[in-house]
């Protein structure tokens, strides 16, 4: 399932996927198959993501539905 | 003894010591990989050895049975090969292959030299001397060897080109 909270915050900071990738230490790819539900990250990603976006876990990771 | 092959190794080493070397004075860490990437690492490691037990059991059947002009020895490298480029091309497609920081543009340009070289001495080798017996043998390496790395390289700009399509 696509994480479009991710993406729609990512955009709200005018950040590159790129950009996200160098502030929280992963390969651009990683941030995108996040994006796109390919992939599921740890924790550890998770809180690094939330951090640099100025989110919660449960702003970008909890589904409501 | 012979010394061309001692002083060749002395050479290699050489050159490793220094490039080594270069790479402590300047600070370059090696490459890091996240953890979406060895996650990635480890599934191509298994569809690399999964096509190493495949290959081989093939490659023995078409040795035995006498179906391409193959030796044992040529049979066994290929599948070698083939256990690589499996893994390689899964890790390319996967975005796993370079590192988080990773120059991929230089990685390329040398596995495309390597491979347009290989195939060249791989053909000219077989067109003036022939296969020996009617058949290749482990000095004909060169052939599939420049076409594994031709695949990659070409793995390498087909990835990219569909990464760029992505961020447009």
């Amino acid at each position: 399932m696509k994480n479009l909270k991710l993406k729609s915050a990512r955009a709200a900071k005018d950040l590159s996927q790129q950009q996200l990738a160098d502030l929280v230490g992963v390969s651009r790819q990683t941030i995108n198959a996040i994006e796109k539900g390919d992939y599921n990250p740890t924790i550890r990603l998770c809180i690094a993501i939330c951090k640099a976006l100025d989110k919660t876990l449960d702003d970008l990771f909890w589904d409501n539905e | 003894m012979n010394y061309d092959v001692l002083i060749f190794l002395g050479a290699f080493l050489a050159v490793l010591f220094l490039f080594s070397f270069i790479r402590r004075k300047r600070g370059i860490k090696k490459c890091e990989y996240d953890e979406r990437q060895a996650a990635i690492q480890g599934t191509a490691y298994k569809y690399a050895a999964l096509t190493g037990i495949f290959g081989g059991i093939i490659a023995g059947l078409i040795v035995e049975a006498d179906l391409l002009p193959i030796t044992g020895g040529f049979a066994l490298i290929v599948v070698s090969f083939l256990m690589i480029g499996v893994y390689v091309v899964c890790m390319i497609l996967k975005g796993a292959y370079f590192g988080i920081k990773g120059n991929w543009k230089r990685w390329t340009i040398s596995i495309t030299l390597l491979g347009v070289a290989n195939l060249y001495f791989g053909i000219k080798n077989i067109t003036t001397d022939g296969l020996e017996n009617g058949r290749f043998t482990i000095g004909d390496i060169n052939l599939p060897l420049g076409i594994l790395f031709l695949i990659i390289a070409a793995t390498v700009f087909f990835q990219k080109a569909r990464e760029r399509r992505e961020e447009n």
